[in-house]
């Protein structure tokens, strides 16, 4: 059975636990994992996530569900902040269990790339002159693209 | 009938918040037909035509091809193309 956490959340991230939590399974000889952060930038004070009460949270285990499937995970954490967040805080967390490094490396980009692109968050930097919306780039798109054009 | 409008990501600036409220005898019962009737309440509504904008109506999102049957008290939500992670 596979062990699963997502989490939607205001609450700063606590990445480690979870990492821990994955390893704890013997039939794992794999954690992968990947980390996203406010990236520090010229004039940048905050960067505030909006989400969806409701669709955020279903895609979100959507994703992870579509991961454990195509890839044969054994374990998966998916946990994403919303709200407002300083420069150098974790954003996104996703780690992923597999008896083999392949799978757990393969699940955790494909999830991030579908995060990106299917889960309803919105991006607003605020700057010292003011908010900017942060659209998704043609580069997201096309990483999502390329997964649903592969085979499993 | 009363039908509640939400806005989510950059559209609710150009819709001059996150949701409003209005009354209506006849509720559109399609994507087109319902832009055209907030482009007559409201001036940003225009932009709610780009197709890269999903429409969820009671939380579950809606095909853009497909027609809808609103009813009283629907909230209606407009989702700006997403950018997490």
């Amino acid at each position: 059975m596979t062990r699963q956490k997502i989490i939607l959340t205001g609450e700063a991230l606590d990445i480690g636990r979870w990492s821990d939590w994955l390893a704890e399974d013997p039939a794992c000889g794999a954690v992968a994992g990947f980390t996203g952060l406010v990236r520090a930038a010229q004039g940048l004070e905050a960067l505030e996530l909006q989400h969806h009460p409701v669709l955020t949270l279903q895609a979100l285990e959507r994703i992870a569900r579509d991961a454990t499937g195509r890839f044969g995970l054994a374990g998966v954490v998916l946990a994403h902040r919303h709200g407002r967040m300083a420069v150098g805080t974790p954003i996104v967390h996703i780690a992923c269990a597999c008896g083999h490094r392949r799978d757990a490396l393969a699940g955790v980009s494909y999830m991030i790339d579908m995060v990106k692109t299917r889960a309803p968050f919105w991006k607003r930097e605020w700057r010292t002159d003011g908010p900017h919306w942060i659209e998704p780039t043609q580069a997201d798109h096309e990483a999502a693209r390329r997964w649903m054009e592969e085979k499993t | 009938m009363k039908l509640h409008f939400e806005f989510y990501g950059p559209i609710s600036d150009r819709m001059g918040g996150a949701g409003f409220s209005l009354e209506t005898d006849a509720a559109p019962q399609n994507r087109a037909a319902l832009i055209a009737w907030l482009s007559h309440e409201h001036e940003g509504a225009g932009a709610l035509g780009d197709s890269h904008i999903q429409i969820a109506i009671n939380d579950e999102l809606v095909r853009t091809e497909a027609g809808f049957d609103l009813s009283d008290g629907d909230r209606i939500a407009f989702l700006s193309p997403f950018s997490g992670g």
